[in-house]
């Protein structure tokens, strides 16, 4: 293409001459005749002949009286007023042009080395010099069309021009503001404001001008600019169209994405899925997918692809949430109005994110509406929940406050029954996000979080805890290559347990983990086919491991308090994401972690080739603050590649390895709030893992279906348990209750979409093993003989279904269904008697298994009716839980009542649960 | 408009009781079968500072539902400490008793030694004896618990100064008085002759002995009771529960006494029992405890994976005694429920003939009544006003029956006074 237009120059130089030299002098006179006819005229008049193009004369009309005027003096005359240029050639030939200027010296610079030309094509064409148009490279394959304002004259091409619009929308010609036009792909940009109106000052040429908005159709426009000038745009609306963009832009997703295992949750989708009490739930959406579950109805946290629940990396707008979930596990204390989307790692996760070992929850909040106020609301039958966005600085900066609260506690302190109404269960939770788009390279999002529980167990103890959390995060692009964004976040996670009975051991207790964490995140997409990120981030760790005072005078408690542990975790990081060919595609990362746990600390130092115990106790060493005390630094390598077979049909397979740094104590079968994290140190490593995964991912039917199979090979090692019996609270030698060992866990992961219709869904099942095994020297720190045993949470089959039929535009109905083995328990193998007490002698641990669980719930979906004018939208939502009304068992326990053992067994939900709740949206 | 919202809260509220009673109440009994049975030797071995037949029990698992009779004969057993072994040897069911009576002394490591019939060898790890703390307060207090239950609360204070007691085990016998509510002086009998060749049946009245009327019965506490002081300012014990007598108890109606036994022992015993128990007392819904094997301090000498149950101590004891009567807590309230319903019947005798005074009947099963003891008798029964029990046993016979525990107190205990006892 470079080429062609420098032989057409060429050739336009050979004829160039001197055209003044050789005038001949005509007296004509021309009284408002149609240009064509005064060429005519002229070419009779004189030996000149003119060449043209018919269609450029058209409604052309010429006025005017000479007399011995030259070609060119005339020419300039009539042509003066219109889009045409002329050239007077040495043989005797009158050249017209339309808009272009034939020049008779060439552009500075126009003889640069013909590889610099041919580099820098664009900019040819762009050259303020002179414009060498011709529908050509610059301008995309498709037709676009274009509009010319003002004409190129020699005086005019080195200027820059007033371009002004209106943009109308072609419906009902009114104007529509808020509309962007992006010049040149995002060069330049103005917005229409009320009036439809924008302006923009553009160097003289050829620019493209895109319109983008949300209610309006794209269009695409070239505008050759050679004055100043205006011009209008008519777009069509779009109805209803946001929806299918977005479905659009992501429908090869799933096969196209480099990284393989990882789980989207549409948030606005998941709304129709009935919960249990009407509440929104992200997590438990996220768990009807292969890969993620949890160990029962009630439990705390979840497990993915056969990790703890403790190797999550829970992020709120980049902050870590410790615990997010209400009254253990029954509702989760994310806000779904407030969150915009949720992006789980549980097979490759990128270079950026480290420090757990089994998966990333990557949440993401809305930023809040810039331009209008605007809200949700529902009303359940146990919570409700507001969520507000309002405008600070209008098109800049917005605020979104949510929260949510639970009235269980009111209604208990109002019931009749004695026992009932001294029990307690309240929670609450808030979030309060700050967007400011300072301008296009600079945006800044604060997000503060907060979320509360309190309930009592028993009678004589009460439980409370909270999550804190607060982030900022500034984006900044450099250049068009070049991002960033600097992050710092603070996150806390606390709880207490309070005892009052009626002797003289009453006490408050508490435990609380904070971590702030710095990160520089950059992005660069200098090399084509290459994206790498790069970063840096440090984190430092604050643990109160545990206080606990005498409550009460009476209370003989002596005030405990476990000295404050401090660490700091590091890493840099760098990955890319290369395009080897275009079936080939490579996500390479590595991540370097450094973890330092610091003084002051006394740190109790064993005798090796013992067991961690008392006796083996040599010394317990202090330290200094800001001591470091104890260090470990591995290298994570984060690797994933895609293969394209066919367009809509990919192989995906991934190594990982990751490190975690702390470690969650549980003395409990599933997860509880009041579990404690605990640093590692002298005597308590790190854990890491390996995963190997290997995935098929093919769309059907133009993207309507999804269909992937996914298998993962995990193992990891210095995974924590503890010795049975343990007491993990308070305790200051924590390391001798605790034993480290290996985690293996396999799966297969089938899952099928359909995304769009009347009736979407997904059924998705899983076959995985989770095992672990303690193995040691040491009888006492062995569990099950040093063997590989199940999980607490080993559910080898794992099936779920959710479906959508939109009976209406108003009416819709889901339904979901899940079917699990049941979890491993461990049950006695016998009985036996001390001192007239009957005891159980338990198995080894994890033999037995739970019956299976299965569940079913219906939902439907009620919209209010779509008139245009309403003030707000609002919808209703019946839901029943358990629609089979199935006892599913949580739990089987055995209870030494009157000095006989009876077994029971518990189970959350045992009779179908119905629930109303309305929803607003305004 | 109104009412419409009125029949939404309601319902509202009523949802939300619903809710509330669900997460309340999904615990449900169930059967449950020992899957994988292990028959394993349970060792009980507590020696004390007493001077006296030390006494250690050995026994092996059973099955769940099963009762406990799996004694553990045929094994050598002996405690060695300071180079003295102490042989057991096998008493009665399960118990073996040291030959010589003895005492376990301060600053004296003793470990245990068991070989069973069918070879195989444990010992335990060496036990030293704890610190001697006395009971210094053994009391009774009306309170009301935790859960809202009005009762007599048994409780104990102790104080070591040494500061290294700090475990605390108690075990309890309770004993108390049962009177039997209709206990009356006379009683039936039967006394049997031939009148023409036909046995005949009279049925007399004669005095019943005295010591049917108030008995005494002993029973032994079968749970766990643990404390520690290891994390209060002061090895003190105040006020520990040792049991509760709801105030419905039938066992505190008349007079009641416990004697409590104070052990104070080892760490190990207090962990291990402190874990055991945690796996049969009742956690929250949401979270149960990791239960499992506990390894004791005993172990095979000869497979280390072998298990075994239990621990062996050596314990410092004390006892106390206490006594309170019903009315010292309660005057003026009516006793607590007793144990049986005592229902009265008339049961249908055929009689034969009036001699005189006496009713003659045909000796039959009918008469087993007065024999079996299963009812003893109230009071003559004239028919007049008539007394129903119910529509389907209409009274019939002269004599009101009522059921043993109520009239006879022998039923339920012995009605001699334990050598203790003191009114």
């Amino acid at each position: 293409m470079v080429k062609k237009i420098l032989s057409l120059a060429f050739c336009m130089i050979s004829y160039v001459s001197v055209a003044q030299q050789n005038d001949a002098l005509i007296t004509v006179a021309f009284d408002n005749i149609s240009i064509e006819d005064a060429i005519l005229v002229l070419e009779d008049k004189s030996p000149y002949r003119f060449y043209y193009q018919n269609d450029w004369l058209k409604e052309i009309r010429v006025t005017g009286n000479f007399q011995n005027t030259s070609i060119t003096q005339i020419c300039e005359i009539i042509f003066q007023d219109t889009p045409l240029n002329f050239y007077v050639t040495k043989d005797l030939k009158v050249m017209l042009t339309q808009y272009n200027q034939i020049y008779n010296t060439l552009p500075n610079g126009f003889f640069q080395s013909k590889n610099e030309i041919e580099k820098k094509d664009e900019e040819i064409v762009e050259a303020p010099k002179a414009v060498f148009y011709k529908e050509s490279k610059f301008v995309q394959s498709n037709k676009l069309k274009t509009v010319r304002i003002g004409k190129q004259r020699k005086d005019n091409v080195a200027n820059e021009y007033q371009l002004s619009g209106i943009i109308m929308n072609a419906t009902n010609n009114t104007p529509a503001a808020n509309v962007s036009v992006i010049v040149d792909g995002g060069k330049k940009g103005a917005v229409s404001n009320s009036d439809g109106s924008f302006s923009l000052r553009l160097l003289a040429g050829v620019h493209i001008l895109k319109t983008k908005s949300l209610s309006f159709q794209e269009v695409e426009q070239r505008v050759v600019l050679f004055d100043n000038g205006a011009f209008s745009i008519k777009l069509q609306e779009k109805f209803e169209g946001l929806d299918e963009v977005l479905l659009e832009g992501n429908a090869n997703i799933a096969v196209k994405e480099v990284t393989g295992g990882v789980t989207k949750v549409d948030v606005e989708d998941s709304k129709n899925i009935p919960l249990v009490l009407g509440e929104r739930d992200i997590f438990k959406v996220a768990a009807t997918m292969p890969g993620i579950s949890s160990a029962g109805e009630g439990a705390n946290g979840y497990n993915v692809r056969g990790g703890k629940t403790d190797q999550n990396l829970i992020l709120l707008d980049d902050g870590v949430v410790y615990n997010p979930a209400h009254f253990f596990g029954i509702f989760s204390a994310i806000n779904p109005f407030s969150t915009s989307e949720v992006s789980i790692y549980k097979g490759h996760v990128p270079a950026n994110y480290g420090g757990r070992l089994s998966s990333v929850f990557d949440i993401k909040s809305k930023d809040a509406i810039v331009n209008n106020f605007s809200g949700e609301a529902s009303l359940g039958l146990v919570t409700s929940n507001i969520l507000l966005e309002v405008p600070v600085i209008e098109d800049k900066a917005g605020v979104l406050i949510g929260g949510r609260a639970t009235y269980s506690d009111y209604i208990l302190r109002n019931l009749e029954e004695e026992e009932l109404k001294k029990s307690t269960a309240s929670f609450y939770d808030g979030i309060l996000k700050y967007n400011h788009t300072f301008s296009e390279k600079d945006k800044i999002k604060a997000t503060g979080y907060y979320s509360k529980d309190k309930f009592n167990v028993t009678t004589d103890s009460l439980i409370g805890y909270s999550n804190r959390m607060a982030s900022l995060r500034w984006d900044h692009t450099f250049n068009d290559r070049n991002d960033g964004a600097l992050i710092i976040t603070n996150s806390q996670y606390q709880f207490n347990l309070d005892f009052e009975g009626q002797t003289n051991l009453n006490f408050e207790s508490g435990y609380t983990i904070n971590e702030t964490e710095i990160k520089l995140d950059l992005s660069n997409r200098s090399f084509e086919n290459h994206r790498f990120i790069y970063g840096l981030a440090t984190k430092f760790y604050g643990v109160e491991p545990g206080f606990k005072n005498p409550l009460g005078d009476n209370s003989q408690i002596i005030p405990v308090t476990i000295a404050d542990e401090q660490a700091n975790e590091s890493a840099l990081y760098i990955s890319d994401n290369y395009k080897i060919t275009e079936k080939l595609s490579v996500e390479a990362g590595l991540r370097f972690s450094f973890f330092t746990f610091l003084g002051p600390s006394n740190q109790n130092i064993y005798q090796d080739g013992f067991p961690k115990n008392g006796s083996s106790l040599i010394e317990s060493k202090s330290f200094e603050s800001g001591e470091a005390i104890e260090s470990y630094a591995y290298p994570e390598v984060r690797l994933s590649s895609r293969y394209l077979l066919f367009p809509d049909f990919s192989v995906k397979a991934s190594f990982n390895n990751a490190v975690q740094y702390i470690h969650r104590l549980s003395t409990n079968t599933t997860a509880s709030p009041v579990d404690t994290w605990k640093l590692s140190d002298i005597n308590i490593k790190p854990q890491r893992g390996n995963q190997y995964s290997l995935g098929f991912f093919k769309n059907f039917d133009s993207n309507i279906y999804e269909l992937s199979i996914e298998g993962y090979y995990k193992k990891s090692q210095d995974i924590l348990d503890y010795k049975t019996g343990a007491t993990l609270l308070f305790n200051e030698n924590l390391e001798q209750e605790v034993l480290q060992g290996e985690g293996k866990s396999y799966g297969v992961e089938f899952l099928i979409k359909k995304t769009k219709g009347k009736f979407n869904g997904w059924l998705g099942y899983t076959y995985s093993r989770s095992l672990m095994k303690f193995e040691s020297e040491f009888p006492q720190e062995r569990i099950n003989n040093g063997d590989y045993f199940p999980s607490n949470y080993d559910k080898p089959h794992d099936f779920s279904f959710v479906g959508n039929y939109k009976l209406t535009r108003r009416v819709s109905f889901s339904s979901n269904f899940v079917y699990q083995t049941g979890r491993p328990v461990t049950v006695p193998v016998g009985n036996y008697v001390i001192d007239n007490t009957e005891l159980v002698v338990f198995s080894d641990r994890n033999e037995f298994r739970i019956p299976d669980y299965y569940r079913l719930d219906i939902g439907v979906n009620v919209e209010g009716n779509h008139k245009l004018k309403k003030l707000a939208h609002s919808f209703w939502t019946f839901s029943i839980y358990n629609v089979l009304g199935r006892n599913n068992p949580y739990s089987v326990f055995f209870v030494a009542d009157d000095g006989d053992i009876k077994a029971y067994q518990t189970s959350i939900f045992t009779i179908p649960v119905p629930t109303i709740s309305y929803n607003l949206k305004f | 408009m109104r009412h419409f919202k009125m029949n939404i809260g309601f319902s509202y509220r009523a949802l939300v009781l619903c809710y509330l009673v669900l997460f309340n109440s999904c615990l449900e009994e169930i059967d449950f079968e020992t899957d994988n049975f292990e028959s394993l030797l349970v060792v009980d071995a507590t020696i004390t500072n007493e001077l006296k037949t030390q006494e250690i029990t050995l026994s092996r698992t059973f099955e769940f539902g099963e009762d406990n009779d799996n004694i553990e004969s045929g094994a050598q057993v002996k405690v060695v400490g300071d180079g003295v072994e102490y042989i057991f040897q096998h008493t009665e069911t399960g118990k073996y008793q040291s030959i010589q009576p003895f005492n376990a002394q301060p600053n004296v490591v003793y470990h245990l030694e068991i070989t069973t019939a069918d070879g195989e060898r444990y010992s335990s790890s060496e036990m030293k004896l704890t610190t001697a703390t006395q009971i210094d307060n053994l009391y009774a207090e009306r309170i009301t618990n935790d859960d809202g239950v009005d009762g007599v609360a048994i409780k104990v204070d102790s104080f070591d100064p040494t500061n290294t007691a700090n475990f605390y085990r108690y075990t309890f016998e309770e004993t108390y008085k049962i009177v039997a509510p209709m206990w009356r002086q006379e009683d039936l009998y039967l006394d049997t002759y031939i009148l023409d060749s036909i046995p005949v049946c009279v049925v007399k009245i004669r005095q019943r002995p005295e010591e049917q009327k108030a008995c005494y019965k002993t029973e032994f506490s079968n749970k766990i009771k643990i404390t520690l002081t290891s994390g209060l300012n002061e090895d003190l014990v105040e006020g520990y529960l040792v049991n509760f007598l709801p105030s419905d108890d039938f066992k505190i109606s008349h007079r009641y006494s416990a004697l409590v036994k104070q052990f104070v022992i080892s760490e190990e015993a207090f962990n291990y029992l402190e874990t055991i128990q945690s796996f049969t007392s009742q956690g929250s819904l949401f979270s149960q405890v990791q239960t499992g094997f506990v390894m004791g301090n005993i172990s095979s000498t000869v497979n280390p994976n072998k298990k075994v149950i239990g621990i062996f101590d050596v314990s410092s004891v004390t006892t106390q005694r206490l006594f309170f009567n019903f009315i010292d807590f309660y005057p003026n309230t009516n006793l607590p429920p007793f144990i049986t319903s005592c229902d009265l019947r008339a049961p249908d005798v055929a009689q034969l003939f009036q001699d005189g005074d006496e009713e003659i009947f045909i000796c039959s099963s009918q008469l087993n009544f007065i024999t079996n003891r299963i009812r003893v008798y109230l009071e003559e029964y004239t028919g007049d006003p008539p007394f129903y029990v119910g529509p389907a046993d209409p009274p019939l016979g002269p004599w009101l029956m009522v059921p043993r525990a109520c009239g006879d107190c022998t039923a339920l205990g012995e009605p001699e006074p334990p050598s203790f006892w003191v009114e």
